[in-house]
Protein backbone atom coordinates (compact mmCIF):
# COMPACT_ATOMS: atom_id res chain seq x y z
CA UNK A 1 0.00 0.00 0.00
CA UNK A 2 2.51 2.41 0.81
CA UNK A 3 6.25 1.97 0.54
CA UNK A 4 9.13 4.18 1.42
CA UNK A 5 12.75 3.58 -0.20
CA UNK A 6 15.62 5.17 0.68
CA UNK A 7 13.75 8.34 1.65
CA UNK A 8 15.39 11.50 2.50
CA UNK A 9 14.23 14.87 3.38
CA UNK A 10 16.25 17.76 3.83
CA UNK A 11 14.87 21.34 4.88
CA UNK A 12 18.72 22.78 4.74
CA UNK A 13 22.12 21.15 3.25
CA UNK A 14 23.08 20.34 6.88
CA UNK A 15 20.12 19.07 8.49
CA UNK A 16 17.76 16.14 7.22
CA UNK A 17 14.46 15.02 8.47
CA UNK A 18 14.70 12.25 7.24
CA UNK A 19 17.87 10.72 6.52
CA UNK A 20 17.37 7.42 4.10
CA UNK A 21 14.52 5.53 5.65
CA UNK A 22 12.55 2.50 4.04
CA UNK A 23 9.73 0.77 5.04
CA UNK A 24 6.38 -0.97 3.16
CA UNK A 25 3.02 -1.16 4.80
CA UNK A 26 0.65 -3.54 3.41
CA UNK A 27 -3.25 -3.40 2.17
CA UNK A 28 -5.46 -3.76 5.48
CA UNK A 29 -2.81 -2.71 8.14
CA UNK A 30 -2.82 -0.81 11.09
CA UNK A 31 0.52 1.07 11.29
CA UNK A 32 1.91 3.44 14.12
CA UNK A 33 4.79 5.64 13.41
CA UNK A 34 6.29 7.01 16.55
CA UNK A 35 9.00 8.61 17.98
CA UNK A 36 9.50 12.46 19.59
CA UNK A 37 8.83 15.30 18.32
CA UNK A 38 11.47 16.48 15.76
CA UNK A 39 12.00 12.56 14.84
CA UNK A 40 10.35 13.05 11.52
CA UNK A 41 7.15 11.46 12.02
CA UNK A 42 5.50 14.93 10.44
CA UNK A 43 7.37 14.58 7.61
CA UNK A 44 6.77 11.22 6.58
CA UNK A 45 2.96 12.59 7.17
CA UNK A 46 3.66 15.41 4.61
CA UNK A 47 5.14 13.34 2.41
CA UNK A 48 2.72 11.22 1.83
CA UNK A 49 -0.02 13.66 1.28
CA UNK A 50 2.50 15.87 -1.05
CA UNK A 51 2.05 18.33 1.15
CA UNK A 52 6.39 18.30 0.76
CA UNK A 53 8.54 16.84 -2.15
CA UNK A 54 11.57 14.16 -0.75
CA UNK A 55 14.93 15.80 -1.68
CA UNK A 56 16.39 11.72 -2.32
CA UNK A 57 14.46 7.87 -2.69
CA UNK A 58 11.36 7.15 -3.93
CA UNK A 59 7.78 6.74 -2.19
CA UNK A 60 5.19 5.02 -3.88
CA UNK A 61 1.29 4.81 -2.76
CA UNK A 62 -1.04 1.98 -3.75
CA UNK A 63 1.32 1.22 -6.65
CA UNK A 64 2.11 4.81 -7.42
CA UNK A 65 5.03 7.05 -7.63
CA UNK A 66 4.26 9.94 -5.94
CA UNK A 67 6.87 12.29 -7.71
CA UNK A 68 5.26 11.31 -10.94
CA UNK A 69 2.34 12.80 -10.29
CA UNK A 70 1.98 16.49 -11.29
CA UNK A 71 1.13 19.37 -9.56
CA UNK A 72 -2.67 19.52 -11.28
CA UNK A 73 -3.07 15.80 -10.63
CA UNK A 74 -2.20 16.27 -6.92
CA UNK A 75 -6.72 17.08 -5.68
CA UNK A 76 -7.34 14.31 -7.52
CA UNK A 77 -4.48 11.76 -5.87
CA UNK A 78 -5.67 13.22 -2.53
CA UNK A 79 -8.93 12.00 -2.62
CA UNK A 80 -8.23 8.53 -2.59
CA UNK A 81 -6.39 9.17 0.79
CA UNK A 82 -8.62 9.96 4.16
CA UNK A 83 -6.10 12.60 6.34
CA UNK A 84 -6.80 13.11 9.94
CA UNK A 85 -4.89 16.10 11.90
CA UNK A 86 -4.07 16.95 15.34
CA UNK A 87 -5.62 20.39 14.88
CA UNK A 88 -9.19 18.61 12.98
CA UNK A 89 -8.47 21.29 10.26
CA UNK A 90 -12.38 21.43 9.51
CA UNK A 91 -13.90 24.55 7.74
CA UNK A 92 -14.87 26.99 10.77
CA UNK A 93 -17.61 28.60 8.87
CA UNK A 94 -19.77 25.28 8.00
CA UNK A 95 -21.56 22.82 10.35
CA UNK A 96 -20.79 19.00 11.36
CA UNK A 97 -23.10 18.24 8.42
CA UNK A 98 -21.56 20.76 6.03
CA UNK A 99 -18.17 19.74 7.00
CA UNK A 100 -18.20 16.11 5.60
CA UNK A 101 -20.47 17.09 2.56
CA UNK A 102 -17.90 19.08 1.40
CA UNK A 103 -15.54 16.32 1.03
CA UNK A 104 -17.95 15.02 -1.46
CA UNK A 105 -18.75 18.39 -3.19
CA UNK A 106 -15.23 18.19 -4.34
CA UNK A 107 -15.36 15.30 -5.99
CA UNK A 108 -18.35 16.49 -7.90
CA UNK A 109 -20.63 14.19 -5.92
CA UNK A 110 -24.32 15.12 -6.24
CA UNK A 111 -26.72 16.26 -3.73
CA UNK A 112 -28.68 12.67 -3.73
CA UNK A 113 -25.10 10.71 -3.01
CA UNK A 114 -24.56 13.93 -0.06
CA UNK A 115 -27.91 12.95 1.42
CA UNK A 116 -27.56 8.97 1.27
CA UNK A 117 -23.58 9.16 2.55
CA UNK A 118 -23.32 11.95 5.65
CA UNK A 119 -25.62 11.27 7.92
CA UNK A 120 -24.64 7.60 7.79
CA UNK A 121 -21.04 8.38 8.35
CA UNK A 122 -22.10 10.68 10.96
CA UNK A 123 -23.85 8.26 12.83
CA UNK A 124 -21.12 5.62 12.59
CA UNK A 125 -18.69 8.55 14.64
CA UNK A 126 -21.51 8.97 16.73
CA UNK A 127 -22.21 12.81 16.14
CA UNK A 128 -25.89 12.10 14.40
CA UNK A 129 -27.27 14.36 17.30
CA UNK A 130 -24.46 17.48 16.14
CA UNK A 131 -25.21 17.88 12.66
CA UNK A 132 -26.17 21.41 12.13
CA UNK A 133 -23.44 22.60 14.80
CA UNK A 134 -20.19 24.62 13.99
CA UNK A 135 -17.02 23.43 14.73
CA UNK A 136 -16.33 25.83 17.68
CA UNK A 137 -19.47 24.44 19.56
CA UNK A 138 -18.18 21.08 19.57
CA UNK A 139 -15.49 19.25 22.01
CA UNK A 140 -12.24 18.16 21.13
CA UNK A 141 -13.00 14.56 20.61
CA UNK A 142 -15.99 15.46 18.82
CA UNK A 143 -14.62 17.84 16.00
CA UNK A 144 -11.93 14.95 15.52
CA UNK A 145 -14.76 12.89 15.04
CA UNK A 146 -16.23 15.03 12.27
CA UNK A 147 -12.76 15.16 11.17
CA UNK A 148 -12.91 11.20 10.90
CA UNK A 149 -15.76 11.25 9.38
CA UNK A 150 -14.65 13.86 6.48
CA UNK A 151 -12.04 11.35 6.11
CA UNK A 152 -13.85 8.24 5.67
CA UNK A 153 -16.90 9.53 4.15
CA UNK A 154 -15.23 8.55 0.25
CA UNK A 155 -14.19 5.36 1.60
CA UNK A 156 -10.55 5.80 0.72
CA UNK A 157 -8.28 2.16 0.88
CA UNK A 158 -6.33 4.10 2.97
CA UNK A 159 -6.37 6.75 6.25
CA UNK A 160 -3.42 8.64 7.17
CA UNK A 161 -3.64 10.17 10.74
CA UNK A 162 -1.24 13.10 12.23
CA UNK A 163 -0.89 13.19 16.13
CA UNK A 164 -4.93 12.24 15.77
CA UNK A 165 -5.25 12.12 19.68
CA UNK A 166 -2.37 14.61 20.43
CA UNK A 167 -5.20 17.42 22.37
CA UNK A 168 -7.27 14.82 23.79
CA UNK A 169 -7.29 13.48 26.79
CA UNK A 170 -7.07 9.60 27.47
CA UNK A 171 -10.70 8.55 27.53
CA UNK A 172 -11.45 10.58 24.77
CA UNK A 173 -8.19 9.23 22.79
CA UNK A 174 -9.70 5.42 23.19
CA UNK A 175 -12.61 6.26 21.87
CA UNK A 176 -11.05 8.37 18.62
CA UNK A 177 -8.90 5.29 18.01
CA UNK A 178 -11.76 2.64 18.35
CA UNK A 179 -13.17 4.28 15.36
CA UNK A 180 -9.79 4.29 13.50
CA UNK A 181 -9.75 0.65 14.34
CA UNK A 182 -13.02 -0.34 13.29
CA UNK A 183 -12.14 1.99 10.01
CA UNK A 184 -9.36 -0.58 9.45
CA UNK A 185 -11.38 -3.31 10.22
CA UNK A 186 -13.57 -2.53 6.98
CA UNK A 187 -10.34 -3.08 4.98
CA UNK A 188 -8.69 -0.03 4.98
CA UNK A 189 -4.99 0.56 5.87
CA UNK A 190 -4.55 2.31 8.64
CA UNK A 191 -1.25 4.48 9.09
CA UNK A 192 -1.15 6.24 12.66
CA UNK A 193 1.64 8.85 13.69
CA UNK A 194 1.72 9.88 17.22
CA UNK A 195 4.05 10.31 20.14
CA UNK A 196 1.91 8.70 22.92
CA UNK A 197 3.40 5.24 23.84
CA UNK A 198 1.41 4.10 26.34
CA UNK A 199 -1.45 4.36 23.70
CA UNK A 200 0.72 2.36 21.13
CA UNK A 201 2.25 -0.50 24.13
CA UNK A 202 -1.72 -0.77 24.19
CA UNK A 203 -3.29 -1.42 20.75
CA UNK A 204 -0.55 -4.22 20.24
CA UNK A 205 -0.10 -2.98 16.51
CA UNK A 206 2.71 -3.14 14.30
CA UNK A 207 4.85 -0.12 15.48
CA UNK A 208 7.49 1.80 13.11
CA UNK A 209 9.59 4.12 15.24
CA UNK A 210 11.92 6.95 13.91
CA UNK A 211 14.39 8.99 16.05
CA UNK A 212 16.92 11.66 14.32
CA UNK A 213 15.39 10.78 10.50
CA UNK A 214 16.05 6.56 10.56
CA UNK A 215 13.97 3.90 11.95
CA UNK A 216 15.43 2.36 14.98
CA UNK A 217 12.54 -0.09 15.15
CA UNK A 218 9.97 -2.02 13.04
CA UNK A 219 7.91 -4.45 14.79
CA UNK A 220 6.32 -6.22 12.61
CA UNK A 221 5.82 -9.79 14.03
CA UNK A 222 6.62 -8.36 17.91
CA UNK A 223 3.60 -9.08 20.73
CA UNK A 224 0.87 -9.04 17.43
CA UNK A 225 -2.65 -8.45 18.91
CA UNK A 226 -4.96 -11.06 16.97
CA UNK A 227 -8.03 -9.88 15.20
CA UNK A 228 -10.48 -8.99 17.79
CA UNK A 229 -13.87 -7.05 17.47
CA UNK A 230 -14.38 -3.45 18.10
CA UNK A 231 -16.10 -4.69 21.42
CA UNK A 232 -13.41 -6.39 22.43
CA UNK A 233 -10.14 -3.61 20.98
CA UNK A 234 -12.22 -1.23 23.50
CA UNK A 235 -12.64 -3.54 26.66
CA UNK A 236 -9.13 -4.61 26.54
CA UNK A 237 -8.27 -0.69 25.90
CA UNK A 238 -10.01 0.22 28.83
CA UNK A 239 -9.01 -2.48 31.15
CA UNK A 240 -5.33 -1.81 30.31
CA UNK A 241 -5.56 1.90 30.95
CA UNK A 242 -6.72 1.11 34.56
CA UNK B 1 -25.50 22.46 -11.70
CA UNK B 2 -21.90 23.44 -10.62
CA UNK B 3 -22.06 27.63 -11.27
CA UNK B 4 -25.29 27.22 -8.85
CA UNK B 5 -22.93 25.46 -6.20
CA UNK B 6 -20.39 27.45 -6.61
CA UNK B 7 -22.42 30.64 -6.85
CA UNK B 8 -23.95 29.84 -3.11
CA UNK B 9 -20.61 29.13 -1.81
CA UNK B 10 -20.08 32.59 -2.75
CA UNK B 11 -23.37 34.03 -1.08
CA UNK B 12 -22.45 31.91 2.40
CA UNK B 13 -18.50 33.61 2.02
CA UNK B 14 -20.07 36.53 1.67
CA UNK B 15 -22.40 36.59 4.29
CA UNK B 16 -20.24 34.92 6.85
CA UNK B 17 -17.20 37.48 6.29
CA UNK B 18 -19.78 40.36 6.32
CA UNK B 19 -17.59 43.18 8.12
CA UNK B 20 -14.36 42.41 5.11
CA UNK B 21 -17.21 42.07 2.38
CA UNK B 22 -18.00 45.25 3.19
CA UNK B 23 -14.75 46.90 3.69
CA UNK B 24 -13.93 46.01 -0.50
CA UNK B 25 -17.40 46.69 -1.37
CA UNK B 26 -16.90 50.02 0.17
CA UNK B 27 -13.23 50.54 -1.45
CA UNK B 28 -14.90 49.83 -4.78
CA UNK B 29 -17.65 52.16 -4.23
CA UNK B 30 -14.90 55.12 -3.77
CA UNK B 31 -12.59 54.42 -5.91
CA UNK B 32 -15.58 53.78 -8.77
CA UNK B 33 -17.03 57.22 -7.18
CA UNK B 34 -13.79 59.79 -7.87
CA UNK B 35 -13.46 58.04 -10.71
CA UNK B 36 -16.42 58.58 -12.27
CA UNK B 37 -15.74 62.51 -11.26
CA UNK B 38 -12.44 62.52 -12.11
CA UNK B 39 -12.98 61.35 -15.90
CA UNK B 40 -14.87 64.00 -17.03
CA UNK B 41 -13.04 66.47 -15.21
CA UNK B 42 -9.78 65.39 -16.95
CA UNK B 43 -11.20 65.26 -20.50
CA UNK B 44 -12.80 68.50 -19.80
CA UNK B 45 -9.71 69.89 -18.94
CA UNK B 46 -7.87 68.53 -21.47
CA UNK B 47 -10.46 69.70 -24.03
CA UNK B 48 -10.09 73.61 -23.08
CA UNK B 49 -6.86 73.01 -23.67
CA UNK B 50 -6.67 71.64 -27.07
CA UNK B 51 -9.03 74.04 -28.01
CA UNK B 52 -6.43 77.12 -26.58
CA UNK B 53 -4.12 75.34 -28.83
CA UNK B 54 -6.58 75.02 -31.82
CA UNK B 55 -5.79 78.79 -31.64
CA UNK B 56 -2.24 78.16 -32.99
CA UNK B 57 -2.13 79.19 -36.78
CA UNK B 58 0.49 80.88 -38.97
CA UNK B 59 -0.41 83.52 -41.83
CA UNK B 60 1.40 83.51 -45.52
CA UNK B 61 1.21 86.71 -46.68
CA UNK B 62 1.65 86.82 -50.69
CA UNK B 63 3.62 89.39 -52.64
CA UNK B 64 0.78 92.53 -53.29
CA UNK B 65 1.62 91.73 -57.36
CA UNK B 66 0.68 87.97 -57.11
CA UNK B 67 -1.51 86.80 -60.10
CA UNK B 68 -4.26 84.00 -60.15
CA UNK B 69 -1.71 81.72 -61.00
CA UNK B 70 0.38 82.08 -58.48
CA UNK B 71 -2.16 81.94 -55.71
CA UNK B 72 -2.85 78.55 -57.33
CA UNK B 73 0.33 77.26 -57.79
CA UNK B 74 0.94 78.56 -53.56
CA UNK B 75 -2.44 77.02 -52.51
CA UNK B 76 -1.04 73.26 -54.16
CA UNK B 77 1.87 73.87 -52.25
CA UNK B 78 0.77 74.10 -48.79
CA UNK B 79 -2.30 71.41 -49.62
CA UNK B 80 0.67 69.01 -50.04
CA UNK B 81 2.49 69.67 -46.77
CA UNK B 82 1.92 66.68 -44.49
CA UNK B 83 2.47 69.15 -41.58
CA UNK B 84 -1.05 71.45 -42.28
CA UNK B 85 -4.40 70.47 -41.25
CA UNK B 86 -6.21 73.00 -43.12
CA UNK B 87 -5.59 76.11 -45.44
CA UNK B 88 -7.92 79.30 -45.41
CA UNK B 89 -7.63 81.50 -48.40
CA UNK B 90 -8.50 85.11 -47.74
CA UNK B 91 -8.44 87.47 -50.79
CA UNK B 92 -6.90 90.66 -50.51
CA UNK B 93 -10.59 92.60 -51.19
CA UNK B 94 -12.28 89.85 -48.02
CA UNK B 95 -9.33 91.36 -46.15
CA UNK B 96 -9.63 94.76 -46.84
CA UNK B 97 -13.36 94.63 -46.27
CA UNK B 98 -12.94 93.02 -43.08
CA UNK B 99 -10.34 95.75 -41.77
CA UNK B 100 -11.98 98.34 -43.41
CA UNK B 101 -15.04 97.65 -41.13
CA UNK B 102 -13.40 97.75 -38.32
CA UNK B 103 -11.19 100.93 -38.38
CA UNK B 104 -13.25 102.76 -41.59
CA UNK B 105 -11.64 106.10 -41.35
CA UNK B 106 -8.08 105.10 -41.15
CA UNK B 107 -8.86 102.87 -44.61
CA UNK B 108 -10.77 105.67 -46.25
CA UNK B 109 -7.66 107.93 -45.79
CA UNK B 110 -5.22 105.11 -47.45
CA UNK B 111 -7.69 105.47 -50.60
CA UNK B 112 -6.46 101.74 -52.29
CA UNK B 113 -5.33 98.47 -50.60
CA UNK B 114 -2.78 98.06 -49.44
CA UNK B 115 -3.36 94.42 -48.05
CA UNK B 116 -1.81 90.69 -49.76
CA UNK B 117 -3.75 87.72 -50.49
CA UNK B 118 -3.36 85.76 -47.24
CA UNK B 119 -3.27 81.90 -46.04
CA UNK B 120 -4.04 81.76 -43.07
CA UNK B 121 -2.73 77.58 -41.88
CA UNK B 122 -4.07 75.81 -39.42
CA UNK B 123 -1.34 72.89 -38.24
CA UNK B 124 -2.19 69.48 -37.65
CA UNK B 125 -0.66 69.56 -34.28
CA UNK B 126 -0.05 72.64 -33.03
CA UNK B 127 3.48 71.48 -31.69
CA UNK B 128 4.84 71.30 -35.57
CA UNK B 129 4.02 75.45 -36.02
CA UNK B 130 7.86 76.08 -36.13
CA UNK B 131 8.67 73.40 -38.41
CA UNK B 132 5.78 74.39 -40.30
CA UNK B 133 7.63 77.97 -40.76
CA UNK B 134 10.75 76.50 -41.14
CA UNK B 135 9.71 74.48 -44.34
CA UNK B 136 7.90 77.05 -46.02
CA UNK B 137 10.88 79.45 -44.88
CA UNK B 138 13.92 77.92 -44.59
CA UNK B 139 16.27 80.27 -42.45
CA UNK B 140 19.45 81.05 -44.55
CA UNK B 141 22.92 80.97 -43.76
CA UNK B 142 23.04 84.90 -42.81
CA UNK B 143 20.14 84.88 -40.80
CA UNK B 144 17.23 85.86 -42.10
CA UNK B 145 14.45 83.31 -44.13
CA UNK B 146 14.10 82.51 -47.84
CA UNK B 147 10.85 81.55 -49.18
CA UNK B 148 10.34 78.35 -50.82
CA UNK B 149 8.02 80.22 -53.61
CA UNK B 150 8.31 83.30 -55.62
CA UNK B 151 5.37 84.90 -55.03
CA UNK B 152 5.01 84.31 -51.30
CA UNK B 153 6.28 87.04 -49.13
CA UNK B 154 6.41 86.18 -45.69
CA UNK B 155 5.45 83.50 -42.98
CA UNK B 156 4.67 84.84 -40.16
CA UNK B 157 3.42 83.21 -36.74
CA UNK B 158 2.44 85.10 -33.73
CA UNK B 159 5.63 83.56 -32.01
CA UNK B 160 5.20 85.05 -27.97
CA UNK B 161 1.65 83.73 -28.27
CA UNK B 162 2.08 80.79 -29.93
CA UNK B 163 4.74 80.20 -27.33
CA UNK B 164 3.21 80.61 -24.36
CA UNK B 165 0.10 78.71 -25.68
CA UNK B 166 1.92 75.15 -26.27
CA UNK B 167 4.00 75.79 -23.00
CA UNK B 168 0.89 75.71 -20.72
CA UNK B 169 -0.95 74.24 -22.39
CA UNK B 170 1.69 71.27 -22.41
CA UNK B 171 2.02 71.28 -19.32
CA UNK B 172 -1.85 70.86 -17.97
CA UNK B 173 -2.46 68.05 -20.34
CA UNK B 174 0.80 65.94 -18.83
CA UNK B 175 0.04 67.14 -15.61
CA UNK B 176 -3.81 65.92 -16.11
CA UNK B 177 -2.64 62.54 -17.69
CA UNK B 178 -0.32 62.01 -14.76
CA UNK B 179 -3.00 62.08 -11.94
CA UNK B 180 -5.50 59.88 -14.20
CA UNK B 181 -2.66 57.44 -14.06
CA UNK B 182 -1.53 57.53 -10.24
CA UNK B 183 -5.42 57.66 -9.91
CA UNK B 184 -6.01 54.55 -11.53
CA UNK B 185 -3.10 52.74 -10.08
CA UNK B 186 -3.97 54.12 -6.33
CA UNK B 187 -7.43 52.41 -7.35
CA UNK B 188 -6.28 48.69 -8.69
CA UNK B 189 -3.59 48.73 -5.27
CA UNK B 190 -6.72 49.80 -2.93
CA UNK B 191 -8.95 47.33 -3.91
CA UNK B 192 -6.53 44.60 -4.44
CA UNK B 193 -5.19 45.22 -1.05
CA UNK B 194 -8.54 45.20 0.33
CA UNK B 195 -9.03 42.17 -1.28
CA UNK B 196 -5.75 40.45 -0.20
CA UNK B 197 -6.77 41.58 3.47
CA UNK B 198 -10.19 39.57 3.63
CA UNK B 199 -8.30 36.31 1.82
CA UNK B 200 -5.51 36.50 4.03
CA UNK B 201 -8.11 35.93 6.93
CA UNK B 202 -9.25 33.10 5.36
CA UNK B 203 -6.15 31.24 4.27
CA UNK B 204 -6.79 28.29 6.49
CA UNK B 205 -9.72 27.14 4.97
CA UNK B 206 -8.36 27.53 1.75
CA UNK B 207 -6.07 25.43 3.17
CA UNK B 208 -8.10 22.73 4.62
CA UNK B 209 -10.06 22.78 0.93
CA UNK B 210 -7.00 21.80 -0.77
CA UNK B 211 -5.90 18.86 1.40
CA UNK B 212 -9.26 17.53 1.45
CA UNK B 213 -8.69 17.00 -2.09
CA UNK B 214 -10.62 20.26 -4.05
CA UNK B 215 -8.66 21.38 -7.23
CA UNK B 216 -7.38 24.86 -7.52
CA UNK B 217 -10.48 25.84 -9.40
CA UNK B 218 -12.89 24.34 -7.11
CA UNK B 219 -11.90 26.78 -4.42
CA UNK B 220 -11.03 29.93 -6.94
CA UNK B 221 -14.39 29.99 -8.43
CA UNK B 222 -16.77 30.90 -5.50
CA UNK B 223 -13.51 33.74 -4.87
CA UNK B 224 -14.05 35.01 -8.60
CA UNK B 225 -18.04 35.71 -8.35
CA UNK B 226 -17.47 36.87 -4.39
CA UNK B 227 -15.39 39.75 -6.20
CA UNK B 228 -17.84 39.73 -9.01
CA UNK B 229 -20.68 40.54 -6.49
CA UNK B 230 -18.34 42.82 -4.76
CA UNK B 231 -17.91 45.13 -7.79
CA UNK B 232 -21.42 44.60 -9.23
CA UNK B 233 -22.75 46.12 -5.79
CA UNK B 234 -19.87 48.72 -5.11
CA UNK B 235 -19.96 49.83 -8.67
CA UNK B 236 -23.86 49.83 -8.84
CA UNK B 237 -23.94 51.68 -5.62
CA UNK B 238 -21.39 54.74 -6.83
CA UNK B 239 -22.88 54.93 -10.10
CA UNK B 240 -25.89 55.75 -8.43
CA UNK B 241 -24.67 58.17 -6.50
CA UNK B 242 -23.00 59.53 -10.09
CA UNK B 243 -26.62 59.94 -11.94
CA UNK B 244 -28.08 61.84 -8.61
CA UNK B 245 -25.11 64.12 -8.48
CA UNK B 246 -25.22 64.41 -12.07
CA UNK B 247 -28.79 64.92 -12.36
CA UNK B 248 -29.18 67.24 -9.45
CA UNK B 249 -26.24 69.58 -9.63
CA UNK B 250 -24.14 68.91 -13.32
CA UNK B 251 -26.90 69.42 -15.32
CA UNK B 252 -28.86 72.39 -14.47
CA UNK B 253 -25.36 74.00 -14.01
CA UNK B 254 -24.50 73.27 -17.64
CA UNK B 255 -28.06 74.67 -19.11
CA UNK B 256 -27.67 77.83 -16.91
CA UNK B 257 -24.45 78.54 -17.59
CA UNK B 258 -23.97 76.97 -21.31
CA UNK B 259 -20.47 76.30 -19.65
CA UNK B 260 -17.49 77.86 -21.48
CA UNK B 261 -17.53 76.51 -25.11
CA UNK B 262 -18.23 73.21 -23.20
CA UNK B 263 -15.51 70.98 -24.18
CA UNK B 264 -16.69 67.05 -25.53
CA UNK B 265 -17.09 65.31 -22.35
CA UNK B 266 -17.58 61.29 -22.48
CA UNK B 267 -21.00 60.39 -22.67
CA UNK B 268 -22.68 59.45 -19.71
CA UNK B 269 -24.03 55.68 -20.24
CA UNK B 270 -20.54 55.37 -21.79
CA UNK B 271 -18.43 56.27 -18.90
CA UNK B 272 -20.92 54.39 -15.96
CA UNK B 273 -20.70 51.09 -18.46
CA UNK B 274 -16.72 51.71 -18.46
CA UNK B 275 -16.44 52.07 -14.78
CA UNK B 276 -19.09 48.92 -13.95
CA UNK B 277 -16.85 46.55 -16.00
CA UNK B 278 -13.70 48.09 -14.54
CA UNK B 279 -15.07 47.53 -11.01
CA UNK B 280 -16.07 44.11 -11.45
CA UNK B 281 -12.94 43.56 -13.41
CA UNK B 282 -10.30 44.27 -10.97
CA UNK B 283 -12.38 43.18 -7.88
CA UNK B 284 -12.88 39.62 -9.77
CA UNK B 285 -9.36 39.39 -10.97
CA UNK B 286 -8.04 40.92 -7.68
CA UNK B 287 -9.82 37.51 -5.88
CA UNK B 288 -9.25 35.24 -8.33
CA UNK B 289 -5.26 35.65 -8.88
CA UNK B 290 -4.33 37.09 -4.78
CA UNK B 291 -5.97 33.61 -3.88
CA UNK B 292 -3.13 32.39 -5.78
CA UNK B 293 -0.33 32.05 -3.13
CA UNK B 294 -2.79 30.41 -0.64
CA UNK B 295 -3.23 27.70 -3.02
CA UNK B 296 0.22 26.38 -2.92
CA UNK B 297 -0.36 23.89 -0.49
Amino acid sequence: MISFSGVEKRYSATDSALDGISFDIFPGEFVFLVGHSGSGKSTAMKLLIKELEPTAGEIRVAGRDLQKIPRPRVPYYRRNLGVIFQDYKLLPNRTVYENVAYALQVTGGGRREIRDKVPDILRLTGLSTKLHNYPDQLSGGEQQRVAIARAFVNHPPLLIADEPTGNLDPETSIGIMQLLYRINQTGTTVLVATHDVSMVDKMRRRVIELSEGRIVRDEQSAAYAAAESTREFAIRMRSAQG
Amino acid sequence: MKPVFFLREALRALKRNAIPSFAAMATVLVTVLVLGVFIPVVQATTGAANEVRGKVIADVYLKTDAQQKDVDRVERVLKSEPMIKSVEFISKDAAYKTERERNPKAYELLGSNPLPDTFRITPGNPDDIAKIKDALAPEAAGGGRTVIDPAIDEVRNREEDTNKILAVTGVVKITMALLAGLLGVASMLLIANTIRLSLYARRREVEVMKLVGATDWFIRWPFVLEGVIVGLVGGVLAIALLAVVKIAVVDPLAADFALIAAPDTIDFPLLIGLLLVAAVAVSSLGSGLSLRKFLRV
